[in-house]
């Protein structure tokens, strides 16, 4: 992700863009931990 | 050994700063040892058929100039999972209400894959501990990708911190459970669905449809997150594990799908089932059929998995007549006029979406007749 946004905006964008993506992702993720998960039949194979 | 557990996550958090703390000398073994007793203790019948398939892939080696010791040797890492899949239709003795053992299917693929590799005399030199290194490698035990023994022990014999490869690999995990949790399961099997339910009446075209396509979605982004926590996991240890999806929805035919949708799958498939047919019959429709009902056999010895397969086969088949009869001169024709070429493009990755989809009905019901009824209820019958 860094990597795409040091080609496009630059050193300083790209570096706070990414830190900024993942707080993002990271919260999502935390707040969908414990949501009811679908059944996923690829693990149990 | 789900990837939401609390023991997964504690399991790729201890594994990963093991391997990485241990002395040089021994960090080969790190990864194997731990991933030995955390099956030992969880799973135990997944351990044992773990070490009898590293025994027989490196008996099969030592043997690897006899051809009916090898195809023995073949039969015998394929046997346990053949004997669970007619389990789970007919009860057999001995295995009779077992759980089948932990990603035993992929084990199946991984030991034939070592087998039909020895004979061919494709495996480069290793010791009994690269073999057992590669079976007994964590990250793809339970839902793959399938990777392959070469690459696999390329990695293990470079093996060196890489900040760049660690960081790619949290990334990925990251993102594998960005799919997994929030786009799957809140996004799509939450809001999405429930949406449909209060929006359409049940059994409607309209509620079928629309819950075709949870369906999918969801499948997919619960398998390519699977996908991609392995493939990240992996990383955090060094090895670069081979992709299992390739933005397989935005593929404009089935045969592109197929090879953008569980790779490591399809290209085993490939090797070992399509090649060796087509080099004996020279007919390639059986070939690609032969593979894939294969692919769909390996989900579940069962009639629907058997049509799945042979319905995305056919699929295959029909855009390979197809692109000979009309396809060819149509991409031609387009090439000086852009906007018609993408408006065709379009139309070819939504028909390929839909043809998937549609044949996920196949498996989405427990019997065919009722995945024939909701297509029927597509068209209001």
């Amino acid at each position: 992700m860094y990597q795409i946004l040091l080609d496009r905006f630059g050193q300083r964008a790209a570096y706070w863009g990414t830190m900024a993506a993942y707080a993002l992702l990271l919260g999502l993720v935390a707040l969908s931990f414990s949501a009811p998960a679908a059944e996923f039949r690829y693990g149990h194979l | 050994m789900d990837i939401l557990s609390t023991i997964w996550l504690a399991a790729m958090a201890g594994v990963t700063a093991a391997h990485w703390l241990a002395p040089e000398k021994l960090r080969s073994w790190v990864l194997p040892g731990l991933t030995a007793a955390l099956l030992g203790w969880l799973s135990p019948l997944t351990l044992a058929f773990l070490l009898l398939a590293i025994l027989l892939a490196w008996g099969s080696q030592r043997l690897a100039h006899s051809g009916p010791a090898i195809a023995l040797a073949a039969m015998l890492q394929l046997a346990p999972v053949i004997a669970w899949r007619l389990n789970a239709q007919v009860p057999l003795p001995l295995i009779e209400g077992i759980a089948i053992p932990l990603g035993l299917s992929y084990l199946a693929l991984r030991g034939m894959h070592y087998v039909l590799e020895a004979y061919k005399g494709t495996l480069p030199r290793h010791e009994l501990a690269d073999t057992a290194g590669y079976f007994l490698f964590l990250p793809t035990i339970t839902a793959g990708p399938i990777h392959r023994f070469a690459p696999y022990l390329a990695d293990q014999r470079r093996l060196r911190w890489n900040a760049a490869l660690f960081s790619e690999g949290l990334e990925r995990i990251l993102f594998g459970y960005v799919k997994v949790t929030f786009l799957a399961n809140v996004l799509i099997d939450t809001h999405f669905v429930g949406w449909i339910d209060a929006h359409h009446t049940a059994q409607s075209a309209t509620h079928t449809y629309l819950t075709i396509v949870a369906k999918g979605l969801n499948g997919y982004l619960q398998f390519a997150g699977y996908s991609d926590v392995a493939i990240g996991f992996a990383r955090l240890l060094g090895y670069r594990v081979m992709e299992n999806f390739d933005r397989p929805l935005t593929k404009p035919n089935v045969q592109r799908f197929w090879g953008a949708w569980h790779m490591s799958l399809t290209s085993w498939c490939r090797d070992y089932v399509y090649t060796p047919v087509f080099s004996l019959t020279r007919a390639r429709s059986l070939g690609i059929l032969a593979s894939m009902a294969v692919l769909g056999l390996w989900h579940e010895f069962t009639l629907r998995y058997l049509a799945w397969g042979l319905y995305n086969g056919a699929g295959i088949v029909a855009w390979h007549q197809w692109r000979k009869l009309a396809g060819e001169r149509l991409e031609r024709q387009l090439l000086d006029k852009p906007a018609l070429a993408r408006a065709w493009q379009v139309l070819a990755v939504l028909l390929t979406v839909h043809f998937i989809f549609l044949g996920f009905v196949l498996v989405q019901h427990p019997s065919l007749s009722e995945a024939v009824a909701t297509w029927a209820r597509l068209l209001g019958l």
